[in-house]
């Protein structure tokens, strides 16, 4: 991912488990997990932090 | 007289080299309480967070847990939040000093991706540690917030580098 604050590349820095609240989010949930996989990034040069969903559960990390 | 506490640990905190500061009292926010979580985020809040090594929060106990109105804020984020340094002033009327409202914080700001660190700050029988202008009665205080900023700002910068330069699993 890159940073929309200053284009630099980000590190993936956290694979947060996020406990669904909506219906779409419940739809995609893992039940093993309990939830959906949050992936989050860090900004090396700005410190900005941004963050996705993971598509598919305990798939490779981007 | 949480108000106080907050004054002086951004007093306190501003102090330290290299550090920015702000204070933030979730009463004054505009997020509204029709619904909860990040479907009520609030943009200028959030980029607060997001811009945030660290959060020191000042907490005043009621019942023996935190005031609602503090989670429902804190829930309007996550990503904001992950892998970011917390220290939690507790503050109290009663002679514990917010302990219990730290024990129970503590959970929910570990849920919320934030590193808690081990030094608290508490302010017990609150009502007689500031004068009416808000100035400090009690200076036996200062060594202790003195170590719990130590501990936070060391938090904050190996947190820092570890979100620009570790990736989580070791890939890339």
């Amino acid at each position: 991912m890159t940073c929309s604050k200053c284009g630099t590349e980000m590190n993936h820095q956290a694979d947060k488990l996020v406990h669904p609240v909506t219906k779409e989010e419940a739809a995609s949930m893992t039940l093993a997990l309990d939830g959906v996989i949050e992936i989050v990034f860090a900004c090396p040069g700005c410190g900005r932090i941004d963050s996705r969903r993971e598509s598919e559960p305990h798939s490779e990390r981007s | 007289m949480s108000e106080h506490a907050a004054n002086l640990m951004r007093t306190q905190l501003a102090k330290r080299a290299g550090v920015a500061t702000e204070l933030i009292d979730v009463a004054k926010l505009p997020i509204p309480v029709t619904d909860v979580g990040e479907a009520v985020k609030d943009a200028g809040f959030a980029e607060t967070m997001n811009g945030a090594d660290a959060l020191v929060i000042v907490a005043p106990e009621y019942n023996h847990g935190y005031p609602g109105l503090l989670k429902h804020v804190l829930d309007t984020n996550l990503k904001e939040y992950i892998h970011k340094a917390a220290g939690i002033v507790g503050v109290s009327a009663g002679a514990f000093g917010g302990a219990r409202v730290i024990q129970n914080l503590i959970p929910v700001l570990r849920e919320l991706g934030l590193v808690t660190i081990f030094w608290d700050v508490n302010f017990a029988t609150v009502g007689s540690r500031f004068d009416d202008d808000g100035n400090l009665l009690d200076e036996s205080f200062l060594p202790r917030i003195d170590k719990f900023l130590d501990e936070l700002l060391w938090m904050a910068e190996t947190l820092r580098y570890g979100r620009a330069n570790v990736t989580i699993g070791g890939g890339s």
